[in-house]
């Protein structure tokens, strides 16, 4: 389960960009968070992450609790996050990127790590761009395998920043099957920033929005 | 790939000092010397007085600057893997008498006495004048010659002045800091002051200049044996040439003392003038010998003449002289690549640290990197040189020349490479440490894995630039008596007069030694590069 408590946030000295932000996340589920840009969905995502530390407030997710104040790097690793600019690594061909974070911090034996990062290439049907570099690929297989290298770390949570942003309808609808196929797949709890409300809809279990009162949930299925 | 470069420049270390050890802190052998490799190491003596000492080590060190040149101390344009001189003969001589050999060790003539003071040798024997405003300093020996200053003209000029009383307003060459600028400027002579002596004359020779005033060594060697110039008969003022010691040594001075009189007095000093040209009567008058005219046959001055008024047509230098040279600009050339390898090793290593503790560091650390950054990028390296060989021994720290050359130049790289690494770091865009830190990196892991693979791509061409630059100011560290290939080329230059060829060969030997590495940079830049094309050309297939 994922609960975010009364999490404020706010950039030097300005206003909070977010203000006793209240969210619980079913484990499992996949999500949408909605909101009009500039509302700090992303900021909110990063608190998730760990990327992002907060002033007041605590954020608990699968069982690890991060208070204010405290390092979120106990937060990193458990929650996988997507980019909206995905940043895969240049200098890395495809294998690379998926292996390097677990060879680095030891999670999976160096070959253990190609052998499962080939198996979830495959599901993706990006195994065969694996030893290409990240600039040969298309957008779509690029996405694919920022969730393949997010999903090689185990996260207990997976987070999508805006993974439908500039794309037109059929590769959106594309973006959704991948979403909902690993959500099937792994059972794993995600959680979509979007604002894009039709593709929420559509793809989505329960909807949030994320406004200047705060977070409402405004589908329950 | 970075860190693969790192560790093999750190391969490259042993191979480097070994080099250095060689070549080690310019000594270059006198007379009696001959093991090449012996080094120039005082480790085991340290802590005793300095006659006690060289007595102990066999060998009596003295200080000179072979670029001075002939008749002093320099380099036989014959053979020039010889050093010849009146000067060396006198040390061997003086040596000889201590019971032990002489070995000269090369250092700038305007800082023997700062070297001496440091301690890089036991005394400094090389034309040094005479003056009462060095005692404090140094004790001075008994004076060993003296000379009387000399004007030499050019022949055939009418604009040239016949004598000293007709410099006034005239273009003049002499050496800086001499007893012949003092007499010229007093005379309101257009003074012009020349580091090298052969430069005073090769410039009257093009026009530059009417006449030259020098030390009558001097102007035997370099003007009397050039038939388009003419070296006046009259002789001025009175110069005595003097070995300086440090203050503490007052039983060295004793001795050298003891040694200069006796050779007075049984002919030696004599025989030694003779040869090379040298006994006139003002020396006939300070050594108590009755006779001021010479007369054995200059053999020394003789073969310099032969050797060097007339200069062999190129294709004979290129054929004899610069093969014969060859073992010279090798030791040097070692000398400069050690130096600079070990120093950019420095550099490329401190430079990572600074950039990162710029970058990523808590903010009392990235002032400090900054600040660091800013002196030595905005102070002269040769600043930073002098300092830390001269300087940091005041505070208790002496480094060998071959050590503080390398540490000066590392520091100051080290600024220039940490802007390098800096603008490379800035050019990765900051999402990927973000996504680094995602995935559980910690800042270290995303810096060695991630973010400085990618600023080494950027980083890298600047950074060949940057040796080559190194490779080239290496040449400073000739001011803290190392002889790499730009000291070696002014030495060879001033004792063979020849500047042109000798030029063209130290050239090709800084493009011999520099290349590889332009090369191997370009090798690395490719591999580094060779994802994105690789990838590019997959792409567009």
């Amino acid at each position: 389960m994922i609960r975010v408590e009364r999490l404020t946030k706010r950039f030097g000295n300005r206003a909070p960009v977010l203000r006793d932000i209240d969210l619980v996340v079913d484990t499992g589920q996949t999500s949408a968070l909605l909101g009009k840009s500039g509302m700090g969905k992303s900021t909110l995502l990063r608190c998730l992450a760990g990327l992002e530390s907060f002033d007041s407030g605590r954020v608990v997710v699968d069982g690890v609790v991060v208070e204010a104040g405290q390092s979120t790097v106990p937060l990193r690793g458990r929650v996988g996050v997507v980019f909206q600019s995905l940043e895969l690594f240049p200098h890395l061909s495809v294998l690379d990127n998926c292996t390097l974070a677990p060879r680095v911090t030891g999670a999976i034996l160096p070959a253990a790590a190609a052998a499962e990062a080939r198996a979830l290439l495959a599901s993706l049907d990006v195994d065969e761009v694996r030893d290409a570099f990240p600039e040969a690929l298309s957008g779509g297989q690029r996405q694919r395998v920022a969730i393949v290298r997010a999903l090689m770390m185990k996260p207990r949570v997976l987070l999508y920043d805006e993974p439908t942003s500039a794309l037109d309808p059929s590769l959106k609808a594309e973006v959704g099957r991948t979403v909902r196929r690993i959500g099937e797949h792994t059972g794993m709890t995600q959680i979509v920033v979007t604002h894009d409300p039709e593709w929420a809809a559509t793809w989505c279990r329960d909807i949030f929005v994320l406004d200047d009162r705060g977070v409402t949930k405004t589908r329950d299925l | 790939m970075i860190w693969r470069l790192l560790l093999l420049c750190s391969l490259a270390l042993p191979a480097g000092r070994a080099a250095a050890e060689a070549v080690d802190a310019g000594t270059i052998d006198a007379g009696t010397v001959a093991d090449e490799d012996d080094g120039h190491n005082d480790d085991d003596v340290a802590g005793l007085p300095t006659l006690a000492r060289l007595k102990a080590r066999g060998e009596l060190w003295w200080g000179a600057d072979a670029h001075g040149g002939a008749p002093f101390v320099f380099q036989d344009p014959r053979d020039p893997s010889r050093l010849i001189g009146f000067e060396v003969e006198l040390a061997d001589a003086i040596a000889a008498r201590l019971g032990v050999r002489a070995r000269m060790v090369q250092g700038p003539w305007d800082k023997l006495l700062d070297l001496l003071e440091r301690g890089d040798f036991d005394l400094a024997l090389n034309g040094l004048e005479y003056s009462e405003d060095k005692k404090g300093a140094v004790l001075l020996s008994s004076p060993y010659y003296v000379a009387a200053q000399k004007l030499t003209v050019k022949r055939g000029e009418p604009q040239a002045p016949r004598t000293l009383d007709d410099v006034k307003g005239k273009a003049i060459g002499c050496l800086p800091g001499s007893l012949a600028q003092r007499m010229l400027e007093g005379r309101g002579a257009d003074t012009r002051a020349y580091d090298v002596q052969d430069d005073i004359y090769q410039d009257m020779v093009l026009g530059r200049t009417l006449g030259a005033l020098a030390d009558e060594p001097i102007a035997h060697y370099y003007g009397d044996i050039d038939h388009r110039l003419e070296t006046r008969p009259e002789r001025y003022g009175e110069l005595r040439y003097v070995i300086a010691f440090r203050l503490a040594d007052a039983d060295m001075q004793r001795a050298v003392d003891d040694a200069v009189a006796a050779m007075a007095k049984d002919g030696t000093l004599r025989a030694i003038y003779e040869r090379w040209g040298l006994w006139n009567p003002e020396t006939a008058a300070l050594l108590g010998d009755s006779d001021p005219a010479p007369h054995a046959v200059a053999t020394s001055f003789e073969a310099w003449r032969s050797a060097v008024a007339v200069r062999p047509p190129f294709l004979e230098r290129v054929r004899h002289r610069y093969p014969a040279m060859m073992p010279l600009f090798a030791h040097a050339a070692g000398l400069t690549l050690a130096v600079s390898l070990l120093a950019m090793v420095l550099a490329v290593a401190l430079g990572l640290v600074l950039a990162v503790a710029r970058g990523f560091g808590p903010r009392p650390v990235r002032w400090l990197a900054v600040g660091y950054v800013e002196l030595f990028r905005g102070t002269p390296l040769l600043v930073q040189l002098t300092m830390i060989y001269f300087g940091l021994p005041e505070l208790g720290v002496t480094l060998s020349p071959f050590s503080a050359g390398v540490v000066a130049l590392g520091l100051n790289y080290a600024a220039a490479e940490s802007e390098n690494y800096r603008a490379g770091l800035l050019s990765v865009p900051p999402g990927q440490l973000d996504a680094a830190r995602a995935l559980g990196l910690s800042t270290t892991q995303a810096l060695r894995h991630v973010l400085v693979p990618q600023a080494a791509r950027v980083s890298l061409p600047p950074m060949t630039n940057d040796f080559i630059a190194l490779l080239k100011d290496s040449s400073l560290v000739s001011v803290i008596a190392l002889t790499e290939l730009t000291k070696l080329y002014g030495i060879l230059g001033n004792s063979t007069r020849d500047h042109l060829g000798l030029g063209v060969v130290v050239a090709a030997w800084y493009l011999v030694i520099g290349l590889p590495f332009v090369w191997l940079a370009r090798r690395v830049e490719r591999r580094l590069g060779q994802g994105r094309r690789r990838g590019a050309i997959a792409g567009a297939a």
